[in-house]
């Protein structure tokens, strides 16, 4: 341009702008959609896995049952032979020498004595059994469920209501090696064996405490010793509510 | 007054269990047991007849061939007021709902209670009598 004069562009970027907001919430409402489907897909997948379990497991416990009707029966109905042979053999047996008669009585203490282990131990494969099958259902094993929503509700109505909330949940058991500490929380990572295990209970866990909620969700453990699971959700701004559900 | 029990298993330590349970019954000739492994038999058996007079059949639901439920219709349809308890260990609602649907007296589930069964028998037989 001769004489070095200026030229001035002006353009009115208000558009632009709200252009780029609305690609941005689009973009994040796109990921958003993308994390609860993965979520969805992940629980789906655990759920399905959880059902052809309990069909195996109720499969399993039908087969074992029949059997073990049977042992339990006969050994009933060994008790009542029994019973009834001494019954017949009383006159007979008043007419043996003492020390036949003692070996006798020996010999029936024996079976009576197997017929009550043999009881016992069917009582307790049928325990097995049936708690087999309750889990089947999805109904509780010999484990005390425990409210945690409750206890936690209770336990922050006693405590000070400071920035953040902080669960602990410590066991007693086995504790987790260190080889295993940072797969612990990927997706299909189990050391239980194949078809016992799905490997998803702490990534969903890690998904609901981290991308649901915003926290954050540790572990510490000893081998042998315990392992303890520190979740930090964060305190809604809503009074009175912790960021629980 | 002796009276005749029918007995289907496809299991035949089933027979064994009932024998030995009614062993002093069946001495002092109050039932006379009978047997039959398959749904087929034991209609083969009805047929022929069974003597002393039958007061019930007990029938198992599971079993190869003709199962219970079938068997228990085919025998309202030939002898409607003989009484029929099916047993199983598989003691679901669907079963026991088809299986009264279909006319039976009891539905019992395994392992049976045979306290109770023989206190149930005693009240048939009083019936017959």
């Amino acid at each position: 341009m001769p004489g070095g004069g200026l030229v001035l562009i002006y353009s009115d970027i208000t558009e632009r702008k709200r252009a780029e907001a609305q690609i941005h919430a689009a973009r994040d409402a796109a990921e958003r959609a993308l994390r609860e489907l993965q979520t969805a897909q992940a629980s789906l997948l655990h759920a399905q896995k959880m059902a052809a379990l309990g069909q195996l497991t109720a499969g399993i416990a039908h087969e074992i049952k029949n059997p073990l009707n049977f042992v339990n029966n006969f050994a009933d109905l060994s008790v009542e032979l029994l019973d009834e042979l001494k019954e017949a053999a009383e006159p007979a047996v008043a007419s043996l020498s003492d020390d036949t008669r003692a070996e006798i009585d020996e010999i029936v203490g024996m079976l009576t004595g197997n017929r009550a282990k043999i009881a016992e131990h069917g009582r307790r494969a049928d325990g097995i059994v049936k708690s087999m099958l309750a889990h089947s259902r999805g109904g509780s094993s010999d484990r005390q469920s425990v409210d945690i929503n409750g206890l936690i509700d209770e336990a922050l109505n006693l405590a000070y209501r400071g920035e953040a909330v902080e669960i602990r949940v410590r066991d007693n058991g086995a504790g987790i090696p260190p080889e295993f500490r940072d797969r612990l929380f990927q997706p299909f990572f189990t050391t239980k064996p194949t078809g016992e295990g799905a490997g998803l209970g702490l990534s969903i866990s890690y998904d609901i405490i981290t991308q649901q909620h915003g926290g954050t969700i540790e572990v510490d453990s000893t081998f042998g010793e315990f392992t303890e699971f520190t979740t930090r959700p964060p305190r809604f701004r809503r009074a009175g509510t912790a960021g629980i559900t | 007054m002796s009276f005749s029990i029918l007995v289907v298993d496809d299991e035949a330590d089933v027979a064994e269990m009932f024998r030995q349970r009614f062993r002093r019954e069946a001495r002092q000739g109050t039932y006379v047991l009978h047997f039959a492994a398959s749904g087929e038999e034991a209609l083969d058996k009805l047929a022929d007849g069974v003597r002393p007079e039958l007061i019930v059949i007990l029938s198992d639901i599971n079993m190869p061939g003709m199962d219970g439920l079938s068997l228990l219709r085919e025998i309202k349809t030939r002898r409607p007021d003989l009484p029929v308890m099916m047993v199983t260990a598989y003691g679901d609602d669907e079963r026991r709902r088809q299986a009264t649907e279909a006319g039976a007296l009891q539905f019992l589930s395994k392992p049976v209670d045979f306290d109770l069964l023989k206190e149930e028998l005693r009240q048939l037989a009083g019936t017959a009598e």
